[in-house]
C-alpha cells in the first residue's frame, strides 16, 4: 500500500501540472485517461482480468471487482445520440461557449458518454438517434472529449 | 387505530427572506407544537436537515434545541437530500417507539436566494454528479430533466403543449395556496412564450429557487389519540434505487422511464395494503413540469393521471416554490391539510389516502410515503 500511495503522490503532482486544481480531478483510476486526453487520445476502460469495457475508468473493475486491472484501450468512438439539450443558463466557466449543446451518447461498445456537441451546423440537425463520433478537441483552452455528428 | 403519528405541521410562506434559517425554524417549531397540541416538555427529540453550505449557522439541531430550551434526549442531523425527510420520519417513529417519548420534532430550512443560480450551477450541481466526467459539461437538475423531456418528445409520449398544460394546472392550484410563491394564473401561451432555459424546458416549466422552512411533530400513539381527526399516520414507505448516480453509465438505459418510481410505488402499496384507485392526492417532488409526466406514469398511474388523481394541489415545486431542504416539509404539510379537510378552496373531496413522492438524483432513488388519517376516515 505504501508503494502505491507513493506512486499516487507522484501522479497527483503530474496531474496538477497538466490540469491544475481541476476539473478533471485526480484519481489513480483515471490518471492515464486524462494524460491521454491531454495528448489528444480518447480511450475506454478495459479490464485486463475479465475483458469488459467500461467508462469512466476506475481502480476497481465494475464487472469482476479486480483491483488495478484497468487497461485503457482505443475506440473508434462511434455511437448514437441518446438525448440532448441546449443549455442557455450555465455556470460562469461555460459562458464563453453558451448556449452549449449537451449530448448523451451510447457507443458501439455499450458504454455511455456525456459531453458537448461541437459544430454550429450540427445544432439544427441533431436528433435522438443521430450517429456521432467522440473525439478530442480543444475547448476553453484545454483538450476535452467531445461529440460531432457523422 | 393507535400508532405513532404526525400530529402537527407548520411551514412559512415560501418567499425571499432576510430572516436567517434559525428564525424561520423556531417559528415553525412553535407553530407545529401548537398545531399538534403538545407542550415544550413533550418534545424530547429533534431531527434537523443538515444545513446548506450557504447557511451561517451550522449544527442547526443543537442550535435550535438550545435557543428554544428544549429538554431533549435525542438529536440528529441528516445529510441534505430530497430523501432526507423520508429518512427523518422513519427515524423519529423509531426513536419514539424505542425510547417511549411523547414527541420528536423534525425541522428544515433553505434560503436558496443567498446563492445566485450561476454560482449554484458552478459550485454545487457540477459536483453532485460525477465531478470529472459529467458535472463539468454543465450537468444540473434542469439538464437531466431536459434530457428526459427530449426523449419523451422524441418517442411521441408527450408534447411541449403537454408540458405547458402541467405548468398551467400547477399555477392554478398555487393561486389557492397562501404559502405558494407564484400565485398569478398563467396560460399555455404564457408558458410557450417564456424564454428557453434548457431545451425543451422553458422558464415557466421550471421551479423558482426560493426560501422556506418547516417543522413536523411526530408523536406517541397516546398523544396522537387525543386528536384522532387531525393526526396523520405514516402508513407505509416504499423505497427503490436503480443503482445510477444521475446519469447511467450503462448504455441503453432511458432518461424518462424512471424505473425506481414504479418499484417504490409497488413496494409502498403492498406495505400499505392499497391500490392506485385508493390514492386521493399526490404531492410529488418534481422541480420541472415534464418530470411530473415522467414520475406519474413511472409510478404506474394512467397516461391521463390528472383526470383521476389530484396531483400537487399545493401548486407543486414549479409554482409553490422550491426551498430545497424544506420542500419535503411543504409536500407533507399539504397532504396533512388535505387529510384533515383543512385545505380551503383546493380541498380534494373525501381525501382519505395521500402520497408524497421524493427523489434522489434523477429519480435514481425514489421514496413513496403513504399517509392516512389516524381514525381511518375521510376528510370532510
Amino acid at each position: 500500500m505504501r508503494a502505491r500511495e507513493l506512486q499516487a503522490h507522484d501522479r497527483y503532482q503530474r496531474h496538477q501540472e497538466t490540469w491544475g486544481d481541476g476539473p478533471p480531478y485526480f484519481s489513480e483510476g483515471t490518471f492515464d485517461f486524462w494524460q491521454n486526453i491531454a495528448q489528444g487520445r480518447f480511450t475506454l476502460g478495459h479490464c485486463a482480468a475479465c475483458d469488459s469495457r467500461y467508462f469512466p475508468p476506475r481502480v476497481i473493475c465494475p464487472s469482476c471487482w479486480s483491483a488495478d486491472a484497468v487497461d485503457l484501450v482505443d475506440t473508434p468512438g462511434v455511437g448514437t445520440v441518446v438525448s440532448y439539450t441546449e443549455l442557455h443558463t450555465v455556470s460562469t466557466a461555460l459562458r464563453p461557449i453558451a448556449p452549449v449543446v449537451m449530448v448523451c451518447v451510447d457507443l458501439a461498445e455499450k458504454v455511455r458518454i456525456l459531453t458537448w456537441l461541437l459544430g454550429d451546423d450540427d445544432r439544427g440537425s441533431i436528433a435522438v438517434g443521430s450517429p456521432c463520433r467522440i473525439g478530442v478537441e480543444e475547448v476553453l483552452g484545454a483538450n476535452r472529449f467531445v461529440a460531432r455528428l457523422l | 387505530m393507535t400508532d405513532v403519528a404526525i400530529a402537527g405541521s407548520a411551514v412559512v410562506p415560501i418567499g425571499l427572506y432576510a430572516q436567517p434559517e434559525e428564525d424561520l425554524i423556531m417559528r415553525c417549531v412553535v407553530a407545529a407544537a401548537a398545531d399538534a397540541g403538545v407542550s415544550r416538555s413533550d418534545i424530547r427529540g429533534i431531527i434537523a436537515m443538515a444545513t446548506r453550505p450557504q447557511s451561517v449557522q451550522q449544527y442547526q439541531a443543537a442550535h435550535i434545541a438550545s435557543r428554544l430550551r428544549l429538554d431533549i434526549e435525542f438529536l440528529a442531523e441528516l445529510e441534505v437530500s430530497a430523501l432526507g425527510l423520508c429518512s427523518a420520519l422513519r427515524l423519529a417513529e423509531s426513536v419514539i417507539r424505542d425510547r417511549d417519548i411523547p414527541a420528536v420534532v423534525i425541522v428544515g430550512a433553505s434560503r436558496e436566494s443567498l446563492v445566485p443560480t450561476v454560482d449554484f450551477l458552478e459550485h454545487r450541481t457540477s459536483r453532485t454528479t460525477d465531478a470529472s466526467f459529467v458535472g463539468p459539461f454543465g450537468m444540473a437538475p434542469i439538464a437531466w430533466c431536459a434530457l428526459g423531456a427530449r426523449q419523451l418528445l422524441a418517442s411521441g409520449e408527450a408534447t411541449e403543449e403537454d408540458f405547458a398544460a402541467v405548468s398551467v394546472r400547477l399555477r392554478r392550484n398555487a393561486s389557492m395556496n397562501p404559502v405558494a410563491y407564484f400565485r398569478a394564473p398563467i396560460t399555455a401561451e404564457d408558458v410557450m412564450a417564456s424564454r428557453m432555459v434548457a431545451a425543451p424546458l422553458r422558464l415557466l416549466m421550471i421551479c423558482p429557487r426560493a426560501d422556506g422552512a418547516g417543522a413536523i411533530m411526530v408523536v406517541r400513539p397516546d398523544v396522537a389519540a387525543l386528536r384522532p381527526t387531525r393526526a396523520a399516520v405514516h402508513l407505509a414507505q416504499g423505497l427503490a434505487h436503480d443503482g445510477d448516480n444521475v446519469i447511467s453509465e450503462q448504455a441503453g438505459r432511458s432518461f424518462c422511464e424512471l424505473p425506481s418510481t414504479r418499484v417504490a410505488a409497488e413496494d409502498a402499496f403492498n406495505r400499505a395494503g392499497i391500490d392506485y384507485s385508493d390514492v386521493d392526492v399526490v404531492e410529488p417532488w418534481v422541480p420541472f413540469t415534464p418530470m411530473e409526466i415522467m414520475v406519474m406514469r413511472g409510478l404506474g398511474f394512467p397516461r391521463d393521471y390528472w383526470t383521476t388523481t389530484e396531483v400537487s394541489p399545493s401548486g407543486g415545486l414549479v409554482s409553490r416554490g422550491h426551498p430545497l431542504l424544506a420542500t419535503g416539509f411543504y409536500n407533507v404539510h399539504e397532504v396533512i391539510q388535505q387529510l384533515r379537510g383543512e385545505a380551503g378552496p383546493r380541498q380534494v373531496d373525501a381525501a382519505r389516502v395521500g402520497l408524497t413522492v421524493s427523489e434522489s438524483g434523477n429519480f435514481n432513488g425514489c421514496a413513496v410515503d403513504v399517509f392516512g388519517r389516524l381514525d381511518g376516515r375521510t376528510a370532510n
